[in-house]
């Protein structure tokens, strides 16, 4: 399944918000949260989130990985997590209202 | 942007090379841990490696991406730390600007003089001299001089003769009487040739130009109007184009409205005191020639040239067309070949004020060389001041370039608010200075600034920046700063170096000061010894009154009638003594030259007729005016219009024509064939200004050289401005159809042609003003921190014994080489500069030595006054009080 536009910048805040992680790291816990389910594109990953970097939502340091190398670790600054949790509930009030147009759909199906 | 700081100077300044080894870097750690994983899933290494990759996209397209992106946030992390620091920068430097508010006050003040100064001085030049003229490319239009007076027939061989124009056109000033639309009214009109619409590349914005044929006579009875009297007298009806109006004067009772300029359009060569309102074709007699034509031509030629032709190659052109004329007549006078030619329009009509102008704007240099000085003092005295504070933040850790930076701020926060205030003062100056009026400078009706104003604002500033600001920053932190702090370190005193810097500051400032000083001290004699000279007239208590009778209506003897009803009437009002008239009001700049033959000289050879200033009066002009009568009679009842001929001729004339026998009972003929007897001589009068000497000049009574338009003198035992509106009336009683161009007390005629230098003279003094006082300000400031520094010696020196007297005269001292040097240099530089100010001197000389005595005398004391006050306020300070100041 691709990704619905706009989605993929707030899939990547919600994975910072445990805590910092590497481009790899982000991919796999996307990929492992979704079950798969989920195709992102690692180059759109980082695309994105140096799209975020710009926007000052996630910062950029270096630091030294699980396997001891040298890794860009991202972080979300305070302005990103604002930005996570405005957007998180805006997507869920959307979700929740496609939702209500399809029930009926499913459950004469 | 905050986190910019916490990641370091090296993250901020990463080069481009290491901005593109990160991005390699991490997109390899990804492909490899994705590799890992996918070979513990069970894939074979090429397997996983080629599926990381297809998971991963095109790698090189993302590297370029993220290349591009990275140095984008990179460039913006840069500025933004820049910014950081400016803020920084500028809040500490305006808490210690407010934290000392007499300095501050001070060292705005200063700027705040010598910037708006300038400013205000920069907008005039830039609006008189530099700002192009409002016609398409400017910079071909030409004016085209003969050299000498000139006939319409020459005019016209010139205008022919000019092949590197593409159009050119004469340009004539006329007064015209309008009736029928409100009032009365004598409007300006300019007296132009169909091509003048061409040169000027303009055309009306309604009706149209005019054609070739009306430059015939008889079809010449056309107008357009300007587009300000067609909104005031004809309410912007656009239905009066085809209209007839009376307009009457040069040929005609009535004209037909053929269009109506834009506008936006700016006649060209107006004398602001005379407006242009309409433009009316130039039309001549046809059948003359050079030699036959006595018709003087007192228009410009106004020409366009061709795209890249030069000025240069226009006046050749002149010159090869008078060198022609002189061929075939003795019109031309030798000189007038040589001197022909022809110049820019822009510059012909700034050449007299340019130089003036450029004179000024130095002075204002000088001005603002002053007040930058006085700012390095001041700034100097208060980086003395804040060395232990400097001392304490290099040992904190203070770099050099940083405490630099936040000095060099502090001066660019002074500069920028000083700016800001000195620009607001040029505003509020030129408005309350009213140039135009005050100064009669051409093109000052618009002084709003301009892009090269503002450039020039942003100059000034920076160099007084870079010259107040630099340096004291530099002397603040030069040399080791930890001495300052030790114990003790305020007996010692101000630095020797500092007190070297202050003295040659002092040294400077006197220097200026004193050159701006002689300078209004020469404008201020010049301005004093031409009030003294004598007119020739009793201008006192006389009001010049300007009637324009339509010269249709009133042609001939009923000219005559007229100004002898309306002089009858004004002599029985009340408080009027006597009453003439003269056809050119004095002193207003404008002329009527003939040339005349003397009998019992002979005619020149090869050379055109001497020519002589030439005045219609009344009988009584004289007598009103209080001109001496030096020999024979004034005109009176004799002179009737059939009579002998008759004229008076002014002492020059008299003494040139005929010296030390009587010239009374000779012949003169105007034109050489028009011949008169001279039954009179008067004194000579300045009466084209105070300043310049008398010519030769002819005056013959209006009975004879019957004219319309005439300016009444009324002598009067009142204030002459309180009669005008009785003479309106009386006008208006005998005709209602005769407008009053003007009515004015005639000193005041004579004021205005002193406008010009009155402004200079102002512009001039007041820079002396301030540079005295800025000087003195400079001084005091120097002496005040010198003195205060050696109260510590003064009280060693009194404890051993010294007096009061002896600690002050000490003190005093200390200023007087600086103040000294100064003075000599200032001498010399006004002896060497002085010469500039040539064409406003009058009665005395560029190296007046009372003047540059009386200048120095005055600097010196103010200078004496200046160092002496804080010399003794310090120098009366207790011996034990001041040991103890430490």
């Amino acid at each position: 399944m691709d990704l619905i536009k706009g989605t993929l910048d707030m899939l990547i805040l919600r994975t910072l918000a445990w805590e910092p992680m590497h481009g790899y790291g982000i991919s796999q816990w996307i990929r492992e949260r979704t079950s798969g389910a989920l195709h992102v594109q690692d180059a759109a990953l980082y695309q994105a989130l140096r799209r975020l970097e710009e926007r000052d939502l996630v910062a950029a340091e270096w630091g030294v990985s699980e396997n001891n190398r040298r890794a860009r670790y991202y972080r979300l600054t305070s302005s990103g997590r604002k930005t996570l949790t405005r957007e998180a509930s805006e997507w869920r009030r959307y979700a929740a209202a496609v939702f209500q147009v399809l029930e009926p759909l499913e459950r004469g199906a | 942007m905050g986190d910019g700081r916490l990641r370091g100077v090296r993250w901020l300044f990463r080069s481009r090379s290491e901005i593109a080894v990160d991005i390699d870097e991490e997109i390899a750690f990804h492909l490899e841990m994705r590799t890992g994983a996918l070979m513990r899933e069970g894939l074979t290494r090429p397997a996983a490696e080629a599926a990381a990759r297809r998971e991963f996209g095109d790698v090189g397209d993302l590297r370029r991406d993220l290349r591009r992106r990275d140095q984008r946030v990179q460039r913006r992390l840069r500025v933004a730390v820049w910014w950081d620091e400016l803020r920084q920068d500028v809040r500490i430097s305006t808490r210690s600007l407010l934290r000392t508010p007499g300095f501050t006050v001070a060292a705005l003040g200063t700027l705040a003089v010598g910037i708006g100064a300038a400013v205000a001085t920069f907008t005039v030049v830039n609006a008189v001299v530099l700002r192009p003229l409002p016609y398409e490319e400017p910079d071909r239009l030409v004016r085209l001089s003969p050299g000498q007076n000139f006939n319409i027939m020459m005019a016209e061989r010139l205008e022919a003769g000019a092949r590197t124009l593409s159009a050119v056109t004469g340009i004539g000033q006329w007064g015209l009487v309008l009736t029928g639309a409100g009032d009365a009214v004598q409007l300006g009109a300019q007296v132009v040739e169909p091509e003048f619409f061409a040169v000027f590349t303009v055309r009306p914005a309604h009706g149209r130009a005019f054609r070739e044929d009306e430059r015939e006579a008889a079809t010449s009875d056309v107008v357009v109007l300007s587009d300000a009297l067609w909104r005031a007298r004809f309410g912007g009806d656009p239905s009066v184009i085809g209209r007839r109006i009376d307009l009457d004067g040069y040929g005609h009772r009535s004209r037909e409205v053929i269009g109506v300029m834009p506008p936006d359009f700016a006649p060209p060569l107006e004398n602001p005191a005379h407006p242009v309102d309409l433009w009316i074709p130039l039309t001549y007699t046809g059948g003359r020639t050079v030699a036959t034509d006595s018709s003087w031509y007192v228009n410009n030629i106004v020409g366009r040239m061709h795209a890249g032709v030069q000025v240069s190659d226009a006046a050749r052109d002149v010159r090869a067309t008078m060198e022609r004329i002189r061929e075939e007549t003795s019109r031309v006078a030798e000189d007038a070949v040589r001197q022909s030619g022809a110049a820019g329009l822009l510059d012909s009509l700034v050449s007299d004020t340019r130089r003036m102008l450029w004179t000024v704007l130095g002075a204002v240099g000088l001005v603002v060389l002053l007040a930058s000085a006085n700012l390095a003092n001041l700034l100097l005295a208060r980086g003395e001041r804040r060395r232990e504070e400097l001392a304490a933040r290099a040992a904190l850790g203070g770099t050099r370039t940083r405490i630099v930076r936040e000095l060099v701020t502090e001066s660019g926060l002074l500069a920028g608010a000083g700016a800001v205030l000195g620009v607001l003062l040029a505003r509020t100056v030129l408005q309350l200075l009213r140039v135009t009026e005050s100064s009669g400078l051409p093109r000052t009706a618009d002084l709003s600034p301009d892009a090269r104003v503002l450039l020039f604002a942003i100059g000034v500033t920076c160099g007084s920046l870079l010259l107040f600001g630099l340096l004291p920053a530099l002397r603040a932190t030069a040399g080791d700063l930890r001495p300052a702090l030790g114990p003790g370190s305020r007996v010692r005193g101000q630095s020797r170096a500092g007190r070297r810097v202050g003295s040659l500051l002092i040294g400077a400032e006197v220097a200026l000061a004193m050159v701006l000083v002689t300078g209004a001290g020469l404008l201020i004699a010049s301005f004093r010894s031409l009030r003294s000279v004598d007119p020739g007239m009793d201008t006192r208590d006389v009001l010049a009154v300007t009637v324009a009778p339509s010269p249709t209506e009133y042609s001939d003897v009923r000219a005559v009638q007229f100004h002898d009803e309306l002089i009858a009437r004004l002599s029985q009002l009340p408080d009027v003594a006597t009453v003439g008239a003269i056809h050119l009001l004095p002193f207003s700049g404008g002329n009527w030259s003939f040339p005349y033959l003397a009998d019992g000289h002979a005619p020149p050879v090869n050379e055109p007729l001497p020519s002589a200033s030439f005045r219609v009066v009344t009988a009584s002009y004289f007598d009103a005016l209080d001109i001496r009568l030096i020999a024979g009679r004034a005109f009176d009842t004799r002179d009737v219009a059939d009579g002998a001929p008759v004229g008076i001729i002014n002492r020059s004339l008299a003494n040139e024509l005929w010296p030390d026998q009587d010239a009374v009972g000779r012949v003169i003929r105007l034109f050489g064939d028009s011949p008169f007897t001279v039954v009179g001589v008067v004194d000579d009068v300045r009466q084209h200004g105070l300043d310049t000497e008398p010519r030769p000049e002819i005056y013959r009574p209006l009975t004879q050289f019957r004219l319309a338009t005439m300016t009444l003198m009324l002598e009067t035992e009142r204030d002459p401005e309180a009669l005008a509106t009785l003479v309106r009336s009386v006008v208006r009683s005998i005709d209602d159809d005769v407008p009053v161009v003007e009515a004015r007390p005639l000193e005041e005629a004579l004021n205005q042609s002193l406008a010009q230098r009155r402004f200079f003279l102002g512009v001039l003094t007041t820079f002396g003003c301030v540079a005295l006082l800025l000087g003195a300000v400079g001084i005091y400031g120097v002496m005040t921190y010198t003195a205060s520094s050696r109260v510590h010696e003064f009280g060693v020196r009194m404890a051993l014994g010294a007096s009061d007297r002896d600690v002050l005269r000490s003190a005093v001292a200390a200023g007087f080489l600086p103040v000294g040097a100064g003075l000599a240099a200032g001498t010399a530089a006004a002896f060497a500069t002085s010469r500039l100010l040539d064409g406003l001197l009058y009665g005395v000389g560029p190296h007046d030595p009372a003047i540059l005595g009386t200048a120095a005398l005055v600097l010196g004391g103010v200078a004496a006054a200046a160092s002496w006050i804080p010399a003794r306020r310090f120098s009366r300070v207790e011996p034990m009080t001041a040991l103890r100041a430490d």
